[in-house]
């Protein structure tokens, strides 16, 4: 079983040919695909202006990417991002207040965010709840804390700071851009090169042989979570100063689209397999559907669909799990 | 060897525990708070209003626990009664047999979708029913881009008689039947190890179908429910049952894991939410807190049953949606 695991899909399913494209490969190859689609739809698709303000549009959804994908490739799931980015949001606004004096509050609320992801990896870890069921409840629970706290009012603005750099461009890049390329890097170097990155893939892939191997489950799925939440957070005040407005449930949507971004991507659900760079393809196929959809005049309703049905058949590509009849 | 063999036995009849006993002392003391709190509580009229307020949500968490206990899980709630209720609404809005046949019919459908993807495409159903949920939600705005439409009178008249109670009962006495049958075991055993249930001859795509298709049935139901307390549709309105109907399955006793609890469970577990969220309400505590209380609960129910069934040590077994096989010998 673990050799099974150790050794790829490729040589578990014995008597189907190796498929020779990687899904993160595959990932790219759709986003080749959806590129043309846009080319032929409208000539300014793959136009510099055009892809830059579209890459800027999907920094959020990158960001908060970030965390889930480290998540998944630990075989767990993070339920409470989508919650997290609407309060990191509705916080930043109503602390800044539109006032640049304010703006040291991104810390305190990067640091909430954070301390909500450790409290997901605490029970967890310690308590072993369900990542499901344990992120779930929190989502609920960081909801109702932030209707609590803030009295049930979004008003008010970002910090002017804030919201110019996200909005405005440097080097002629969106400011939300350069936020998802500092996120991408620390990511990818992260699961690539750090020790913490190695033993999150050994748990995600046989969390016994991690044990054995002298990984520590408990403050690997501490260090996770308080990633995931960390990135959400990030996202949150991203998302604030690039809308100018704190509104309750404004990142509700983004639950979904991280984890569909994350499958796309070519990792899998039950961990130890993916990375980030598949990540990212996952969340721009994501953001160039709703782009053609959109410029093909299909309405919201439709684009839920169509986005609904493109995560299921991208699953059947390369998310299915393995016949019984060949497990040990 | 002799321990792997004995780890496959199938659990084939639903095993009681006292933990499964522990819902019933709280829904029996949260009726003793709200008669404190509201002395007409336990008259009939109440009684019938109290049934019909939780009846949507009852068969919603019996869908979310039949689920449950074959090991996997159904995000789509929200969304499969929402659909029902526009559906109802959009073209049923005169006539009730009509009404309860769109509904079944809705919820039956959603149902089978979810369950053959999940089964003869071998896809992970946290994904599948994430996946299906935007569908729903897109194809719920389609049928009614705003709240609109309408109930027929029956049915809204129905939902404040003795219809609602006697509803909740009989679907749990077909729960105790259901689960004594063939089908009932054979979802028990699937739920309790699917390798050893594969192993032992249990036809496995058909008895994951069923599971979803029944629960899409009961969702349906639950739209039709919903329905008759609206009085109308709402392409948005099913969104907090799926948190809510799960919280009520975990609440009443059924694992995550699969293979232990019953349906009756489920439906104490709903009965204890609604009952808490009117507590919560005379009580005059904000209405903000209910979203904490609700998603506390199901945390600390959850981490309640593993310090009191002493399964809280700290193991490396994070697995979602765990094949059961992966971890053999942990």
């Amino acid at each position: 079983m673990a050799t099974e695991r150790a050794l790829g899909g490729g040589l578990a399913r014995s008597g189907f040919p190796r498929p020779r494209l990687t899904p993160v490969a595959t990932a790219y190859l759709v986003v080749a695909g959806l590129a043309i689609v846009g080319q032929i739809q409208s000539s300014s698709f793959l136009s510099f202006n055009h892809v830059a303000v579209l890459l800027g549009l999907t920094a959020v959804l990158g960001i908060a990417s970030a965390g889930q994908t480290v998540v998944i490739l630990s075989a767990g799931i993070d339920l409470s991002v989508g919650a997290l980015i609407s309060a990191a949001d509705v916080l930043a606004v109503q602390w800044m207040h539109g006032d640049d004096a304010q703006l040291w509050v991104v810390l305190p609320i990067l640091a909430i965010g954070a301390a909500i992801g450790l409290l997901n990896g605490l029970g967890i870890a310690l308590l072993r709840i369900s990542p499901l069921i344990m992120t779930l409840g929190m989502a609920s629970i960081v909801g109702g804390f932030v209707l609590v706290v803030t009295s049930g009012e979004s008003g008010a603005q970002p910090a002017p700071a804030l919201e110019d750099a996200m909005t405005g461009k440097f080097l002629g890049l969106p400011g939300t851009l350069w936020a998802w390329i500092a996120t991408a890097v620390v990511t990818v170097l992260l699961l690539r090169l750090t020790r913490f990155g190695r033993e999150l893939l050994a748990l995600g892939s046989n969390a016994r042989a991690a044990r054995l191997a002298g990984v520590s489950p408990t403050w690997t799925t501490l260090g996770i979570y308080a990633f995931s939440g960390l990135m959400a957070a990030l996202a949150g005040i991203v998302l604030a100063g690039f809308t100018g407005t704190g509104a309750f449930g404004i990142g509700e949507d983004y639950t979904l689209l991280s984890v569909a971004a994350v499958v796309i991507g070519g990792a899998s659900i039950l961990g130890g397999r993916g990375g980030y760079v598949g990540t990212i393809a996952g969340a721009v196929i994501l953001a160039c559907l709703t782009d053609i959809l959109t410029v093909a005049d299909v309405e919201a309703a439709g684009r839920q669909i169509v986005q609904g049905v493109a995560i299921l058949i991208i699953l059947v590509i390369y998310g299915r799990e393995r016949r019984l009849r060949t497990v040990s | 060897m002799s321990t792997a063999v004995a780890r496959r036995t199938l659990a084939a009849r639903p095993r009681v525990e006292l933990v499964d006993l522990v819902i019933w002392v709280i829904l029996a003391a949260l009726v003793v708070a709200n008669l404190q709190l509201n002395p007409s509580f336990l008259e009939l009229d109440n009684i019938y209003f109290t049934f019909g307020s939780a009846l949507a949500l009852v068969l919603a968490a019996m869908a979310a626990g039949l689920v449950m206990l074959i090991a996997e899980i159904d995000l789509a709630i929200g969304a499969v009664m929402t659909l029902a209720n526009v559906c109802i609404a959009a073209w049923a809005p005169e006539s009730l047999p009509l009404a309860l046949l769109l509904g079944s019919a809705v919820g039956v459908a959603c149902g089978l979708v979810a369950g053959g993807l999940v089964s003869f495409l071998r896809l992970p159903s946290i994904i599948v029913t994430l996946a299906l949920a935007t569908v729903w939600g897109g194809v719920a705005l389609y049928v009614m881009e705003k709240p609109g439409g309408a109930a027929p009178t029956e049915l809204v008249d129905m939902i404040l008689g003795p219809v609602p109670l006697i509803a909740c009962v009989a679907v749990g006495i077909a729960w105790s039947w259901f689960s004594r049958t063939k089908t009932g075991r054979r979802i028990y055993g699937l739920g309790s190890d699917e390798l050893a249930a594969y192993l032992s001859g249990i036809p496995l795509h058909t008895t994951k179908l069923i599971v979803f298709g029944v629960a899409g049935l009961l969702l349906g139901w639950a739209g039709i429910a919903l329905t008759a307390v609206t009085g109308g549709g709402d392409p948005l309105v099913g969104n907090p049952y799926t948190l809510q109907a799960i919280t009520a399955a975990v609440l009443g006793g059924i694992s995550f894991q699969g293979g232990r609890g019953t349906l009756w469970g489920a439906i104490a577990g709903a009965l204890v939410l609604v009952l808490i969220t009117s507590v919560v309400q005379l009580s005059g505590v904000s209405a903000f807190y209910q979203g904490v209380v609700n998603g506390g609960l199901l945390v600390a129910s959850v981490a309640l049953s593993r310090l009191t069934t002493g399964r809280w040590l700290p193991l490396p077994r994070i697995a979602i949606a765990s094949r059961k096989g992966s971890e053999d010998g942990d």
